[in-house]
């Protein structure tokens, strides 16, 4: 077993909390969500009540949908998943990795707020720079677990988002369209993707 | 003795051996896995599998628990630290020799 062998062992067991689809549906389905987030924001009057309960829920919303998507995966993982294919736990993400992933996103947002803030004409460019983001950090996760389909969403993103700012609508209805139909894409590839796992792989009835 | 062959000798043994190689790969990427998804991966027999990670256990390298989920048996292994450190000691030696003579 040479190291590229150990690597691509290494490479597979990380990809193997992907295998049945589950992370995609969920992710999908918040995806959705944001998308009915967005377009409720378009069609609520800018100064209701309830459009600023959006925007004051946003965060809330985020992280909401981030620990119960995690339970929900959780869930179905050891009634679907680890009886046919087997139990695996990754370890949690280093400390050091998730603050320097906060401080890049940090950084964007701000990089984004200045923008749109000197240069008010440049807002239509929004929905690339959102698309080609999360498309390049779509590309680094895929290439990193060496897993093809997430190469497609990021190619997606990014064509969504270009395509968004050249329609000029308002940034809240890209929004909607962006996070909807990622989210419509990632949900069906997963629905897909458990759909096979399941007809390949069968309940074992001890280890 | 040249250092290509003295990192020759000095491999580990318990690690080298393609099997255990391949079990302790996998543990590498993971904070545990059940014997299920071993046997799956390694696509040994029960048999076989039990007595390489009683091996790996042997040198501290794995430890093993037998638990329940639910009314199922589990048994989940992990890599001790110290079966880490043999790994990445093993792949750098492994690394020196493959560099040193291409």
């Amino acid at each position: 077993m040479m190291n590229e062998d150990i690597d691509h062992t290494i490479q597979r067991t990380r990809r193997y909390w992907y295998i049945d689809g589950l992370p995609d549906i969920v992710f999908g389905s918040i995806l959705l969500l944001l998308a009915l987030y967005f377009y409720m924001k378009t069609v609520l009057p800018p100064e209701s009540t309830l459009a600023n309960m959006l925007t004051v829920g946003f965060v809330l919303l985020i992280v909401g949908c981030g620990w119960i998507g995690g339970r929900i995966i959780n869930y179905f993982k050891e009634r679907l998943t680890y009886p046919r294919t087997g139990y695996v736990s990754y370890p949690k993400p280093k400390t050091s990795h998730r603050m320097v992933t906060g401080i890049v996103a940090a950084l964007i947002a701000f990089m984004l707020t200045a923008l749109i803030a000197t240069s008010p004409g440049s807002l239509f460019l929004i929905p690339t720079l959102m698309g080609v983001l999360i498309g390049l950090a779509m590309l680094y996760f895929g290439s990193k677990i060496g897993l093809m389909r997430y190469y497609l969403y990021a190619a997606l993103s990014a064509l969504i988002g270009i395509g968004l700012s050249w329609t000029h609508i308002s940034s809240d209805l890209s929004g909607a369209v962006y996070y909807f139909v990622m989210g419509l894409v990632l949900l069906v590839t997963g629905v897909f993707t458990l759909w096979n796992y399941l007809h390949q792989t069968k309940p074992v009835e001890d280890d | 003795m040249s250092h290509d062959i003295r990192s020759l000798v000095e491999i580990d043994r318990l690690i080298h051996e393609p099997a255990r190689l391949m079990i302790v790969a996998i543990l590498y990427a993971v904070e545990s896995a059940d014997f299920l998804y071993l046997k799956r991966e390694t696509e040994l027999t029960k048999g076989n599998l039990s007595s390489h990670l009683s091996k790996l256990e042997e040198a501290g390298y794995v430890e093993i628990e037998k638990t329940y989920k639910g009314k199922v048996p589990l048994t989940i292994c992990n890599l001790t630290e110290k079966g880490r450190q043999a790994f990445a000691n093993y792949r750098k030696q492994m690394k020196f020799m493959v560099d040193s003579t291409t």
